[in-house]
């Protein structure tokens, strides 16, 4: 008995000891400075970890230590969603009810995309930012000044030029004083030329000394009709998230418009303003009429209002209809919908065409490349495609001190840098770090001679890279980088795309839940797909005919009727009995 | 030790508990989101009232995407369940007649991937499919759903129907081969109807679960094969609405029910007349 209780003191202190000292070390540690906690909520693997070979720094570890330095000491509780919607409703179910009947969030700072943004501002759920304004209106960061001296003038005005109203005050605000923008991009196919080729036998063509601009015009694979094509069954997938399908749908159902509209646009007919906004309304369509839908866009002229209704004429047919339609059709030609598998699949050669985001796409191609597979390319559909980004919003009842923080040491260069090598998706920040890192990674040079000697092409980035030092702009303030054309159509495209390309990019818009239960019927419509309409008879009729057997059984029975039941003949039983 | 003396009901608290708040009460819940819709507060989205109504069923049996769903979904989990009955059955009665030596580790073989985790069993199938070939077409979808559920099904089959079979009195087959009945007739009318018990609960265990979930018939049906749990999960994740993701948990639930009392019916059958009559 002794042994044993020698035992379980040993045992006990054996555990407590070491306890203790980490709770007394943690209280010494509480002392000199209360532990302050910050809560991030974040796609899954969306931040820059360690990894020695990529060099690349572990962000929250670094964000940590930075604050140690101020003197503060933070803990940052991180976490992931897998979907927009998934991290919606965990902020829903998490959220308390304040004293004043406002509601609070459990966490300082969401990075939602642009849609799901636009939702949580009409529904009153985001704090603002710390800002002022400048001579032109523009959001400047109080607290943040890393974005504002880094971050690319296209972004920038991508926010400002988006309003919404204020839930409570009714004043029109900026997207940009509720968002700090982290990620962006466009969407497309992700294709392999030499598979594609290799089916489609009508095409006798030599793609081997073709670059990525030409392969896409060779191979149509710049055109939202792409999964469509009848000689690519099987070859492709397409996303199982019901927006981004719906917006590879409508712009299949409207290809041939969208093209004249884009026409118009570059005939200077419309404003490239204008012609975003229709692109907006015409991608976000769901039930309601064009001509509804255009008359909200306040900046077109009636005479422009008429020939783009004209262009889109209204039809008893639902957007949504025509989009069910033509995703059944889809649905037969594709190899399946998928959700994360795309990247993998792409790479390793099981499917040909992806529908992908410009980060998975370049992250693909990456892939690709280090497994020595095809040479993967991506292209923007001709007609118009969608523009998104990813941005840090603040939930209602932040500690907006410390989130500002964060995001503005997320904004910086190095920060930035870690990011876009560790997650292959692109930073808005776009400093002279980043421009080096840029011109480094895909060896372009901005030497025009030089460019000449080694037949490069120049891309225009101008739109883009707003803020670099004059050493790398030309003498009229441009920003022109010399490429080989091997670039062309790959990484270097994929992740910033030429201006021309930006342009005809429209973002994605919240929808109303009339419009979303109307978009989700049809999604069931056209997953669950159809089953002859014979079966769907026949089986019922079956379960109903035996059950009316069993029941007529069971009233006969109790009525003593029983059927006649031939004895059984156990001929060989009733011999052994005998012997 | 006196004090650690419990009552019978005692010892039943522990469970009684748990029973209440997380068997009990969530199933009270779907109930009451199944039959209710919300209202929201106009300026701060707050839920205002629930109120009774039957909107949720309504829209339900409205669209003909979600009676197609259950056909699939039942579908999918019948084939399943009989191509695992008919695998399972004759491994678990060799194996639990058998004086083999490594009988346990042979049945340890069929357990074992139970042991590693369901997705990732699920993803390494895949790669399995496509060296196969089989993973190229997406007419081949179903086909794979079907292999995938019954990889990961078997164990739940072998198990019941092994330890039913094992304690089987041996002294009843051969009574019946003294009775002059072949190895055919044996198996038939005694073998089979004494181990219904284990039939039954195998089918539980496997019909049950295919119906609703949808990580095999996403992964390898290359989300060609929809099945009624993904459209519970569309409900709660996507549409956020809790009430019609409910009232479809419940007509699946009412579908199962009914499921249930067939198979159950047949079982009592079975054990009471003890190898007579069905068969």
């Amino acid at each position: 008995m002794k042994t044993t209780v020698k035992r379980l003191i040993a045992l006990l202190s054996a555990v407590v000891i070491p306890f203790s000292v980490l709770v007394l070390g943690g209280a010494t540690k509480a002392d000199n400075n209360k532990v302050i906690e910050l809560n991030i909520y974040n796609a899954e693997e969306y931040i820059s970890e360690f990894n020695e070979e990529w060099e690349t720094f572990d962000i929250i570890e670094a964000f940590e230590e930075e604050m140690k330095k101020e003197g503060l000491n933070v803990k940052v509780n991180y976490s992931t969603f897998g979907t927009l919607e998934n991290m919606y409703n965990e902020l829903q179910l998490t959220k308390k009810k304040g004293k004043d009947g406002k509601y609070t969030y459990a966490y300082d700072l969401v990075c939602p995309s642009d849609y799901m943004i636009q939702r949580m501002i009409n529904e009153d759920m985001l704090e603002t930012y710390d800002v002022n304004f400048d001579d032109n209106g523009d959001v400047v960061y109080d607290k943040i000044d890393n974005f504002n001296e880094y971050a690319s003038g296209f972004i920038k005005d991508l926010f400002n030029s988006k309003n919404e109203e204020d839930y409570v005050t009714k004043e029109t605000k900026k997207w940009s004083e509720y968002a700090v923008c982290y990620m962006w991009g466009t969407m497309g196919f992700v294709y392999n030329p030499e598979k594609l080729l290799e089916v489609n036998a009508d095409k006798n063509i030599d793609i081997s000394s073709m670059n990525g601009i030409e392969l896409e015009e060779a191979l149509e694979a710049n055109t939202w009709h792409l999964p469509w094509e009848a000689y690519y069954k099987n070859l492709g997938t397409i996303k199982d998230s019901i927006r981004d399908t719906y917006a590879l749908a409508v712009g299949n159902v409207y290809s041939e418009q969208l093209i004249k509209l884009r026409q118009m646009w570059e005939s200077g007919k419309l404003t490239q303003s204008e012609y975003q906004s229709v692109l907006i309304k015409v991608f976000n369509n769901v039930n309601t009429k064009f001509s509804e839908e255009f008359a909200e866009i306040k900046e077109l002229s009636p005479d422009k209002y008429s020939e783009v209704c004209k262009l889109f004429p209204d039809s008893d047919i639902k957007t949504v209809d025509k989009v069910s339609e033509t995703l059944k059709v889809l649905k037969h030609n594709v190899f399946g919908f998928e959700v994360d598998s795309g990247k993998k699949d792409m790479a390793s050669g099981k499917i040909a065409i992806n529908f992908a985001w410009s980060g998975d796409a370049a992250y693909t191609l990456d892939t690709a490349d280090e497994m020595e597979g095809a040479t993967l390319y991506y292209s923007v559909p001709k007609e118009g495609s969608n523009i998104w980004f990813d941005a840090w919003v603040m939930p209602k009842g932040a500690n907006k001190e410390l989130a500002q923080k964060f995001v503005n040491f997320i904004s910086s260069p190095e920060s930035a840098i870690s990011n876009m090598d560790y997650i292959g998706y692109v930073s808005p920040i776009a400093g002279d770090d980043v421009f080096d890192r840029l011109l480094d990674t895909y060896e372009l040079t901005t030497d025009e001679e030089e460019a000449n000697e080694l037949g490069y092409v120049p891309i225009d980035y101008s739109y883009y890279f707003t803020n670099i030092s004059d050493d790398y702009k030309t003498e009229d303030g441009k920003v022109i980088v010399y490429t080989s054309t091997d670039n062309l159509g790959r990484q270097l495209t994929t992740q910033y795309p030429e201006k021309s390309t930006v342009d005809r990019c429209a973002l994605m818009t919240t929808l109303s839940k009339g419009e979303l239960k109307d978009l989700n019927k049809m999604w069931s419509d056209v997953k669950v797909g159809d089953i002859p309409v014979w079966l769907l008879i026949l089986i019922p009729s079956l379960i109903g005919v035996v059950a009316i057997f069993f029941i007529v059984y069971a009233i006969l029975k109790k009525h003593g009727i029983t059927f006649m039941r031939k004895p059984k003949y156990y001929g060989k039983l009733i011999k052994s009995e005998r012997i | 030790m006196k004090a650690l003396k419990f009552s019978r009901k005692q010892l039943g608290i522990p469970y009684g508990v748990f029973m209440l708040f997380f068997v009990v009460l969530p199933l009270l819940l779907i109930v009451l989101y199944a039959f209710t819709v919300e209202t929201h507060e106009p300026t701060t989205n707050d839920i205002a009232y629930f109120s009774f109504s039957f909107e949720n069923f309504v829209y339900f049996f409205g669209s003909s995407a979600n009676i197609r769903a259950i056909y699939v979904s039942f579908g999918l989990a019948i084939i399943t369940t009989v191509i695992c009955l008919l695998v399972a059955y004759p491994v678990a009665y060799i194996l639990a007649r058998s004086k083999m030596k490594w009988k346990n580790v042979v049945l340890m073989l069929f357990i074992l991937p139970m042991w590693i985790n369901f997705v990732l069993r699920t993803a390494a199938m895949k790669e399995l499919l496509f060296k196969i070939g089989l993973y190229k077409s997406s007419k081949l979808s179903m086909v794979n759903t079907v292999i995938g559920m019954v990889y990961d099904y078997l164990p739940f089959t072998i198990l019941p129907l092994y330890t039913v079979l094992i304690k089987l009195d041996k002294n009843l087959i051969e009574a019946s081969q003294d009775l002059g009945a072949n190895s055919v007739q044996t198996f038939f009318k005694v073998v089979i109807p004494l181990s219904a018990p284990g039939i039954v609960s195998a089918i539980t265990m496997v019909l049950l679960p295919t119906t609703t979930s949808y990580v095999v018939s996403d992964t390898l049906g290359n989300g060609n094969v929809t099945i009624i749990g993904k459209l519970i999960e569309d409900q709660f994740s996507t549409m956020f609405d809790w009430h019609a993701g409910s009232a479809i948990a419940m007509i699946l639930l009412v579908l199962i029910f009914i499921t249930m009392l067939i198979t159950r019916k047949f079982s009592d059958e079975e054990v009471n007349t003890r190898g007579g009559g069905l068969w």
